[in-house]
């Protein structure tokens, strides 16, 4: 018998240090794991394999860091929220330290659909003009489209209504600090490394090369119809 | 000079966007021991990748037990994959710790855990990476202590020429002291060569240095090793067994990755040896005595282990889980005070009789996957002469069992090549896989029939030294081949799958079960020419090995068909695991006539000589 979802804990966490270059499988893996350690009253699905009843905003790509991840846990029982909050902080491995957690409407919708817009750092090492790559950003956004290899797999992804904003300055000598805004959909999620490593192949930019590119996720939030932000907790 | 330590993460960092499952390289696992700063330090690496190497559990009872003496630090490394020790290579990246990133040249000892036999190679890569000399004549006197031990060297000396000391048998304890024994040399300003003789003091330490090795008409054309006058070495090194197993601590696998691992789950080992006395079986000689955690000592760990690393399921560890003689009472507690839980226990094989159905029953909750069970031979005769005492009745009442039970699938275990084989008996695995197909389709009701199945895996058997086959020479790849081909040729019915291997490996894993000294030329020329992740069917170039092979004027195959003389002295006669060589003579005789002989642990002594000689005992939680 599945256990009846009565609440529904929403958890802020971050994915820093060493640990942001686990894969997303690997991140559920180790926070599930986190979750049974702290003794939480989690639900199980029912079936053959039950699994812990939770579900995750999207996933970070690999190599990221963000303080703004969150997910939902089901619980069986009431139990403070801070409470809830000091068992994970004492049962998660520092890089992946839950920050907030509150209880949310049981019937909320998913998490990965709906925090629907994210905005994105990058710290880029190279060369290039701050106003060089702005305008390279600004003619791709022009296209509306974006076409990409990811392995051997050619991806589209549409500029019109991913691409929200962007920013470009000088950051320290030999570093530029980007900041893009996205809008993810059922159509698709726009990942702004490839975005920037797109806008280096602009002629504008022949001769720069990106040496590296850190990516944090400044900010989740969910989108309304009139185009506010609601945020995840 | 000694390599500073100093944290070199952002030395790798760059490398892991470039690499496969860059999550081997990150560290920062949960249930990591505090390591204590500027303290003595020992870095155990596991010569494989880290989701092999991870849930070891040897590596991780000497993890803790050296952290947990104050003073001592251990920190862990596993070989990176071929992927990122190119880069690493091309990028001038030191091998480095898991928990500080620190490299594996600035530890004061470097501990190596050697799972097996074709190991040999991931130890020199090791080392290359590491920027550590491979042989250990050209290290420099500040370079870290190597040691080496687990259950790959029981035949020592293809890796003696790049090893400072062996532990051998199990090395809770003399790591500990081993280590302790390094540190009080260096604070006493001992030269390289004098911490490493000293070493011999430690019980369980064999130190190659002190010993001459001779080939010479005592020993076999693979020589043999007697200690260097003076030195002081005994002429037989006997294995460790650690003081009180029952009473030390259950819970050790306790590091949980984040990275999906062989054996993604809790180990609890419940039991330390088997005494049952399978013939081809170096584990069953080696880890005797056989001695037993109580019920409430597992359970109690098993609850406790779950509670601290937030696994889905926990693993009964032994060579033979169901052979515990509180094994329905474990199985039976856990399952009520884990009920509701979302948590599972496994055994990791099932014993070959009702019994074995019967714990498989416990653990299987609503799951009916497959069953295994390992035979070992097909015919009764040849069972007799390996010692395998299952009869033809226990598997048929096993199968009933099974079969009644709701499994539908079941999968046999078999070596080819044991000594007495007749193709009779390789006939017998096709009819003995047959006879359980046809208790499958009695009992089955007919609508489940067509999931019925049952896998025969045949694997070339490997003589091993300290076994009652040590002495055997491996069967011909040729004669491997056409017996696989009669097998194959002896299945009639569908719903039996057979798989077969490739004999390659079992060549190159005899032959290095065999040699001496001399070995080591063999490893460190298939290493240079690119061998390394030898275990890996598909890194294993057979090809590179004959090469390296002719290169040092040897014929794999002809090692490993070598048949050794009775009374000469063997390559492995001075690292002892305790058994005595008339008890595996003996053995070997009632082979020969087909006689078995009695489990110690259920019937009288055999007399294998471990008991007297190591001064222990086996040790049952009750009666079995």
């Amino acid at each position: 018998m599945e256990e009846p979802t009565r609440f529904v804990l929403r958890v802020n966490y971050k994915k820093t240090g060493r640990l942001r270059h686990l894969g997303h499988l690997d991140l559920l893996r180790a926070l599930e794991r986190s979750i049974r350690r702290a003794s939480l009253p989690f639900c199980l699905t029912r079936g053959y394999s039950p699994r812990m009843k939770c579900a995750y905003s999207a996933a970070l790509p690999v190599g990221a860091a963000s303080e703004h991840e969150y997910f939902d846990l089901s619980l069986s029982s009431y139990l403070e929220p801070e409470e809830a909050l000091a068992r994970l902080q004492r049962s998660t491995p520092q890089d992946l330290a839950p920050i907030a957690a509150a209880y949310v409407d049981p019937r909320s919708p998913a998490l990965g659909a709906w925090l629907n817009r994210s905005l994105w750092q990058l710290d880029l090492a190279t060369q290039a003009p701050a106003r060089a790559l702005a305008e390279a950003l600004a003619a791709l956004a022009e296209k509306g489209q974006l076409a990409y290899l990811r392995g051997r797999k050619e991806k589209k992804v549409d500029l019109t209504s991913t691409l929200v904003s962007w920013t470009v300055e000088p950051w320290q000598p030999g570093w530029l600090r980007a900041a893009v805004g996205t809008r993810s959909s059922n159509e698709g999620a726009l990942r702004p490394e490839v975005l920037v490593r797109a806008a280096f192949d602009d002629a504008a930019l022949a001769g720069k090369t990106l040496e590296a590119c850190h990516v944090e996720r400044l900010g989740q939030w969910h989108e309304e119809k009139d185009g506010s932000l609601v945020k995840a907790l | 000079m000694r390599l500073p330590k100093t944290n070199s993460f952002a030395q790798i960092e760059p490398l892991l966007e470039h690499v496969s499952k860059p999550a081997r390289y990150l560290g920062h696992e949960w249930g990591l021991e505090e390591i204590e700063p500027e303290a003595f330090s020992l870095c155990m690496v596991f010569p494989d990748v880290y989701e092999i190497g991870l849930p070891n559990l040897g590596v991780a009872i000497l993890y803790r037990a050296v952290n947990s003496v104050p003073g001592l630090a251990c920190e862990r490394c596993y070989l990176p994959w071929p992927d990122m020790a190119d880069l690493m290579r091309e990028h001038d990246v030191p091998l480095m710790s898991l928990e500080n990133a620190y490299p594996v040249a600035s530890f004061d000892v470097v501990g190596f855990s050697v799972a097996h036999e074709l190991a040999g190679t991931n130890v020199m890569e090791a080392l290359d990476l590491a920027h550590i000399p491979i042989l250990a004549s050209h290290r420099a006197q500040d370079a870290p202590i190597i040691i080496a031990g687990g259950p790959g060297i029981w035949n020592a000396e293809p890796l003696a020429p790049m090893i400072d000391a062996f532990l051998l048998g199990e090395g809770e304890e003399s790591i500990v002291e081993v280590t302790k024994k390094v540190k009080a040399g260096r604070e006493a300003g001992l030269s390289r060569q004098e911490i490493i003789a000293s070493l011999k003091d430690v019980p369980g330490t064999y130190v190659p240095s002190l010993y001459d090795y001779r080939y010479d008409g005592a020993g076999t054309r693979f020589g043999y090793a007697v200690p260097k006058e003076g030195s002081g070495a005994p002429e037989v090194v006997y294995k460790r067994v650690a003081n009180d197993f029952a009473a030390s601590d259950a819970t050790c696998g306790a590091i949980v990755p984040a990275m999906e691992t062989v054996q993604d789950k809790l180990s609890v080992e419940v039991l330390r040896g088997c005494a049952r006395g399978c013939r081809f079986c170096q584990a069953g000689i080696t880890y005797r005595p056989v001695r037993e955690r109580s019920a409430d000592s597992v359970v109690a760990a098993c609850v406790e282990g779950l509670q601290k690393t937030g696994y889905e399921e926990v693993s009964l560890m032994s060579l033979s889980t169901t052979d515990h003689s509180q094994c329905a009472q474990i199985l039976h507690r856990l399952n009520q005070r884990l009920a509701g839980e979302g948590v599972r226990v496994s055994i990791p094989s099932q014993r070959l009789d009702s019994f074995g159905v019967e714990m498989a029953l416990e653990v299987a909750g609503a799951k009916r996957g497959g069953l295994t069970f390992a035979p070992e031979a097909g015919s009764q005769r040849l069972r007799d002469i390996i010692n395998k005492n299952v009869t033809q009745e226990d598997l048929e009442r096993a199968a009933t069992n099974a079969f009644e039970n709701g499994w539908q699938r079941m999968k046999l275990y078999f070596m080819m090549g044991l000594p007495g084989e007749t193709d009779e008996d390789i006939v017998a695995i096709a009819q003995l896989a047959q006879r359980v197909i046809d208790i499958g389709r009695e009992i089955l009701p007919k609508g489940r029939r067509g999931g019925l199945g049952v896998t025969i895996s045949v694997g070339v058997f490997v003589p091993k030294a300290h076994t009652p086959f040590q002495w055997v020479g491996q069967l011909s790849q040729a004669e491997v081949k056409r017996r696989q081909q009669l097998l194959l040729s002896s299945v009639l019915d569908r719903a039996i799958k057979v798989n077969t291997f490739d004999s390659d490996a079992a060549v190159l894993e005899s032959a290095l079960s065999k040699m001496g000294r001399e070995g080591f030329d063999l490893i460190y020329s298939a290493w240079k020419r690119g061998c390394r992740f030898d275990a890996w069917s598909d890194q294993f170039d057979f090809e590179a090995w004959c090469a390296a092979a002719s290169a040092c004027g040897f014929d794999l195959d002809e090692i490993a068909q070598t048949e050794l003389s009775l009374d000469a002295r063997l390559p492995w006669d001075h690292t002892s695991p305790g058994e005595a060589k008339g008890f595996l003579k003996r053995e070997w005789r009632r082979a020969l006539e087909g006689k078995t002989t009695q489990d110690c642990t259920r019937d009288s002594c055999a007399g294998c000589g471990v008991c007297p000689t190591l001064k222990v005992g086996n040790s049952l939680a009750q009666e079995r």
